[in-house]
């Protein structure tokens, strides 16, 4: 039996690096426009990665593709019309991957902003275990709003650490050192706290409000150069709900373990947090009081108005959905 | 019509997988007198275990043609592979005639809403004047999808007109590379083409 193709000439740089992605990278990949070098084309190569959203309550799954530009390049000999050299298969997939967490940082960046803002009602000193990390915050807070104003050098003596905390409750305004000899200085508390004591009449409320403040201006400060991470796994529970949600386009309702596998996916790659002495149950019963995510019968859903406050960031991610959503 | 014994469901990277297998097994089925290591059972748990195996060659970008190539070889099977970009849908009309079903990769996201997106493999089994028949894995329990051809060449052809190709040991598959030429290479050769 004869079969005749007729085959594509390979007489242009994208279909050289289409024949070579296929080969090595697989149909997930394409070739992006080619850009002229001086001996060869360079063919720089995007990805469509595939994201799977489950609302495990209405048992509806939505299969939504990301498109990443530039995860890895082939360049195209001009006289030969051949490969010169091109990205590695194991580069191509570690590249992929770095895109995706740049994706999911966005998320992170935007909901820690909204968390942070006074009209969510925030209670942050329900997160027990993040609190154990910023207790030179929470305490000062509180030496503060009941008039104990502490010393440059009673600071000082808890360490250095101790009193970098401190300093972000200046750097927002909410503290200062009065002008005197820096060993009679002391750290006093601002017209600005004093308002919002009044304003909202309670202390626990003031604080968390505060604090609030300084994770959303300060979280990656907080984290990367004090090395005070135990805020981590919250904001990554919280952001592995949030990105689906977002994803799906409405509040989903998702089990435990779901939402472990989501933090899991999202923060593939990414350094691991300081290790949470309980397990997720703990950590959404405590995401749950302090008003970041909801109980849905057994399920977990989030908050109506965060949610409404992050989904504009849906329209920044490159995005689209499947023409087919299967219930 | 080309009738594939099995249908699988598979979705996102595993459609290349489910597609080489649903192949696999037509030629299991067409070609008994060839050595094969697998049973004519489908529901037997070695094609499970075939099928799973073959999940393990995919990666974040896909399912490379070099890891299909592996996959096959590590198993034994008296099958090759070959991947081509054709030129037009004449080759895959060619291929269904001669009863092998060819899995072509195009793009599902443009075929339906006109936008770009990631390549999707579906095995052809029918052609018509207007259409091919495929059977998609990703329509289960349906399986098959027409396609009408001029949308479906335009799909195929932003994936380079890629086409995987599995036949058996015995067959031969030819190639005829139609070479390209300008009409000043063609005055300059005198009036005679390559």
């Amino acid at each position: 039996m004869r079969v005749t193709l007729r085959v594509q000439k390979l007489d242009r740089p994208e279909l050289v690096a289409y024949d070579r992605i296929l080969k090595r990278y697989g149909a997930g990949c394409y070739p992006q426009e080619p850009q002229e070098r001086a001996d060869h084309w360079k063919v720089p190569i995007g990805a469509f990665l595939e994201s799977r959203v489950v609302d495990e309550r209405a048992n509806r799954e939505r299969i939504l593709t990301f498109n990443l530009q530039n995860v890895g390049e082939i360049l195209v000999k001009k006289s030969t019309m051949r490969v010169m050299a091109a990205t590695r298969l194991r580069s191509l997939g570690r590249n992929i991957l770095r895109k995706r967490v740049e994706i999911s940082r966005l998320v992170e960046q935007d909901l820690i902003k909204i968390l942070g803002k006074r009209e969510m009602n925030i209670r942050f000193s329900e997160l027990k275990y993040a609190l154990t990390g910023l207790q030179p915050i929470y305490r000062t807070l509180n030496r503060l709003l009941l008039g104990d104003y502490p010393s440059h050098e009673d600071l000082m003596s808890s360490g250095l650490h101790y009193a970098e905390q401190v300093e972000l409750i200046v750097d927002i305004g909410y503290a200062e050192y009065t002008e005197l000899h820096p060993r009679a200085r002391k750290l006093v508390a601002t017209n600005k706290i004093k308002d919002l004591y009044s304003q909202v009449g309670d202390m626990e409320r003031t604080i968390d409000i505060v604090l609030g403040m300084i994770l959303s201006e300060f979280y990656y400060d907080l984290q990367k150069g004090m090395r005070v991470a135990q805020f981590v796994p919250y904001v990554r529970a919280s952001t592995g709900y949030y990105g689906d949600a977002i994803q799906f386009g409405k509040l989903i309702s998702i089990s435990e373990d779901r939402l472990c596998d989501n933090v899991r996916e999202y923060y593939r790659g990414a350094p691991l947090p300081p290790r949470v002495r309980y397990a997720y149950p703990t950590i959404v019963r405590e995401l749950v009081d302090a008003q970041i995510l909801e109980y849905d019968g057994n399920y977990i859903t989030g908050k109506a108005d965060i949610f409404e406050k992050l989904i504009d960031i849906r329209d920044e991610l490159p995005l689209s959905e499947e023409p087919v959503s299967f219930g | 019509m080309i009738t594939i014994p099995k249908n699988i469901t598979a979705r996102g990277h595993d459609c290349v997988v489910a597609s080489v297998t649903m192949v696999c097994m037509y030629w299991r089925n067409v070609k008994q007198s060839l050595p094969w290591n697998l049973p004519l059972d489908f529901d037997h748990e070695e094609w499970s275990s075939f099928y799973e195996k073959g999940r393990t060659y995919v990666r974040k970008s896909g399912m490379p043609f070099n890891n299909i190539k592996r996959y096959l070889k590590t198993l034994g099977l008296p099958v090759n592979a070959k991947q081509e970009l054709l030129e037009d849908t004449y080759g895959l009309r060619n291929l269904i005639r001669a009863n092998i079903p060819p899995i072509v990769i195009y793009d599902r996201n443009y075929f339906f809403k006109h936008e770009r997106g990631i390549g999707h493999a579906v095995v052809l089994v029918d052609s018509t004047e207007e259409m091919f028949v495929s059977i998609d894995p990703s329509f289960g329990p349906k399986y098959i999808h027409k396609l009408p051809k001029t949308d479906f060449e335009e799909a195929w052809k932003l994936k380079g007109n890629a086409v995987i190709i599995i036949y058996p040991k015995p067959y031969k598959i030819r190639e005829r590379k139609t070479p390209s030429t300008t009409l000043m290479d063609f005055v300059e050769k005198g009036g005679q083409a390559e």
